[in-house]
């Protein structure tokens, strides 16, 4: 029932004086569980990170490991074409420096290079020819070396010459 | 609203209800909680009236009762003239009774009837409580309403008065509806009158009383000029212009009146004094303009019902008694009780 | 209906006793925050912080040495490109015959048993015929052996007779094949 010509004023359940302080602490809590709550985000931002960051950093060791691995196949097969070719190269020197030692009035009918040894057969006009011409820097080369000589009908010899070099020279398979 | 009257109701509630009378200021308050009535107790204080501001010690106490309680209703028994009461509630009625509804506050009663007051009164009254805040303002038709429902009722048109110090209301009702209604003040207010001297009209209407003795004769002849004259009682200024009786000596103001004055003394056989004589007169022009106006709607009543918050004489019974031919009932009531009651009443439903 | 504005006085005469409860809550709950709250999760923030720094500088560095072996194995492979090449390209006789033939004439190729040991290579013998008298060709075959597409390896034996207009020769040749046991 209304009876009154006016109406009341509202009545509040905290004066003033305590709506300021509620309001200044509840800010305040607000501030305090703002940075605290950021605080918080930001470690478990760290945590994350920690995690990422060790497994970015385990995967990119086995990359290395793996990286190592293709560089050690490639070095060892460079290492081993340039030995391959290196011997190919000596062989191809080898063979040149023989031929080249041959001279004009030898003829060589039959080469048998062997890793220790060579087997030369031909025809030479004197012995002395062979032993003077050929002979001397094959047996500067190897360590040993037999000459057999064998006379033709047209008074030519043939040769056979061995050479041998003992030890761990040469080329081992 | 709801929720926070709820909570409210666990607290403590104080609820003061002021009401002036004559040089007094009687502040009765009580206690509510939990829907009990905790405590209750009255202040009365001695003040010099003033229309600006409430006295002093009257606002210091009621500071220092705010201090104490959390929540303080403040509701006053608005005695300024310009209130009145009027049967119907919309817009039309108050056109019919002659009340400008846009310069009044007002407050619909049981879909009824209304009590009404000037907007300026209203104002007044905040401006007089703006140091302590004023929650509530009742109209004394209010406190008589309660008074009157908690009777039983009457199944004929009865008039019922509120007295108190200051002034009085009558209403003439109907089952629970008003059909007249009417505020007078008996007791000077300096703020009214134009001029600064203290009218102790009492002493005056004495003095009337012995100068009207002599002049019995001649008053018969104008009674009945007079009687078409309190046709125009419905007037709001006119209410206003009651109060001044300091223009008592003034022919020009108040001629009807003057006429009503010779009138009751013409009636009596017995000397009714102050007041009571006051009362009589309003009384009786009041009925006879509730007669004769049409617009309101008229039957004979039987009945005078009296809830006294003041003093009634025993002279003033017997002449309505006896001249005016109706029965009257008095009860002793405490006004500023109820008006608290009622208070407490409308914040806590 | 207008209400008399709100008269709250509670800001001219402070109640110490409210003033000091407030005081009092404020603080207990500001310490309370503060101690059972920001304090352990600003150490644990410090805490996770420099482990993160230590990490990163860790994977850091570990990226940098990555970096550096990816530049190294991507310029090992452009320098020895032709060299990958040729180990991984299959040796087909075919071909081998096709190159052979630039030099000489009349090719032959025959596989032979691969010794036990050196099990990444397969054993070739190879009889040409070389047109010359000169061996000019073999000189430029065995050059070209190293620029190949695949690597092979001239060995002894090599026997070279010659003929009437010819020589013929035989090598042995060691092929690399990937697919032998590696």
């Amino acid at each position: 029932m209304k009876y009154s010509f006016i109406k009341p004023r509202e009545k509040n359940f905290l004066s003033l004086f305590s709506k300021i302080w509620v309001v200044f602490i509840s800010l305040m809590v607000l501030f305090m569980l703002a940075f605290n709550f950021y605080i918080v985000i930001e470690a478990k931002f760290f945590k994350q990170g920690v995690v990422e960051l060790v497994s970015q950093r385990e995967e990119l060791e086995s990359r290395i490991d793996h990286d190592d691995e293709d560089i050690g196949i490639i070095l060892r097969q460079k290492a081993l074409s340039e030995e391959i070719f290196s011997n190919n190269t000596l062989l191809k020197e080898s063979m040149k420096n023989l031929f080249d030692l041959v001279p004009d009035q030898i003829t060589l009918k039959k080469v048998q290079m062997e890793r220790n040894s060579l087997v030369l057969y031909g025809v030479a006009p004197t012995q002395d020819t062979f032993n003077f011409l050929l002979a001397a820097p094959l047996k500067s080369i190897f360590h040993t070396s037999n000459t057999t000589f064998y006379l033709t009908s047209e008074g030519w010899y043939n040769f056979v010459s061995i050479n041998k070099i003992l030890g761990m020279d040469g080329m081992r398979e | 609203m709801g929720i926070k009257t709820m909570i409210q109701k666990k607290f403590q509630n104080l609820f003061v209800c002021v009401v002036f009378n004559e040089n007094e200021c009687t502040l009765r308050c009580k206690v509510v909680q939990n829907d009990a009535i905790k405590k209750t107790f009255s202040k009365t204080f001695s003040i010099e009236f003033s229309q600006e501001a409430l006295d002093q010690n009257v606002e210091n106490y009621i500071i220092a009762l705010q201090e104490e309680y959390q929540f303080v209703y403040i509701a006053f028994l608005l005695n300024s003239m310009g209130q009145g009461a009027i049967e119907g509630y919309n817009n039309a009625s108050f056109k019919k009774y002659d009340v400008d509804v846009h310069n009044v506050h007002h407050t619909t009663i049981s879909n009824l009837w209304s009590v009404y007051a000037s907007n300026i009164e209203i104002k007044w009254a905040k401006n007089l409580f703006s140091e302590i805040g004023l929650d509530l303002i009742y109209s004394p038709f209010i406190i008589l309403n309660d008074f009157v429902i908690s009777q039983k009722l009457k199944n004929k048109p009865t008039c019922y008065i509120l007295n108190c110090q200051d002034f009085f209301v009558l209403a003439i009702f109907e089952d629970r509806k008003v059909h007249f209604g009417a505020f007078f003040k008996t007791q000077s207010d300096t703020s009214f009158a134009h001029s600064s001297e203290t009218n102790d009209w009492e002493t005056e209407e004495k003095e009337e009383n012995i100068a009207a003795v002599g002049e019995l004769p001649e008053i018969e002849e104008t009674d009945n000029d007079e009687m078409s004259d309190l046709a125009d009682i419905g007037d709001i200024d006119d209410f206003r212009s009651v109060d001044s009786f300091s223009d008592m000596d003034d022919v020009k103001t108040l001629g009807h009146f003057q006429g009503l004055n010779e009138v009751s003394q013409e009636d009596s056989s017995l000397e009714l004094y102050g007041r009571d004589l006051l009362v009589y007169k309003y009384l009786k022009s009041s009925l006879e303009e509730y007669y004769h106006n049409p617009v309101y709607k008229s039957e004979f009543l039987e009945e005078i019902i009296i809830f006294d918050g003041y003093e009634i004489s025993s002279d003033l019974i017997r002449q309505l008694e006896d001249e005016l031919m109706m029965d009257v009932e008095i009860h002793k009531v405490d006004v500023a009780d109820r008006m608290c009651d009622i208070a407490i009443k409308e914040i806590f439903a | 209906m207008v209400c008399v504005s709100n008269i709250d006085r509670s800001l001219e005469k402070i109640d110490i006793m409210k003033l000091l409860l407030f005081l009092m809550a404020f603080i207990v709950i500001t310490f309370s925050i503060v101690f059972l709250m920001i304090i352990p999760n600003v150490k644990e923030h410090r805490v996770l912080q420099t482990e993160h720094k230590r990490v990163l500088v860790h994977k850091t560095r570990v990226e940098n040495l990555y970096l550096e072996r990816e530049a190294e194995l991507s310029r090992l492979k452009i320098e020895n490109d032709a060299v990958i090449k040729a180990f991984k390209h299959a040796f087909t006789q075919e071909e081998f015959i096709a190159y052979a033939g630039t030099f000489f004439t009349d090719v032959r190729l025959t596989q032979v048993t691969k010794s036990d040991y050196k099990k990444e290579f397969v054993e070739y013998e190879l009889n040409v015929t070389s047109t010359l008298k000169t061996p000019t060709n073999f000189y430029s075959f065995l050059e070209g052996l190293n620029r190949y597409s695949s690597i092979v390896q001239a060995d002894f034996p090599i026997h070279l007779e010659s003929g009437k207009d010819s020589i013929t020769s035989t090598f042995k040749l060691k092929v690399y094949d990937l697919n032998a046991t590696r």
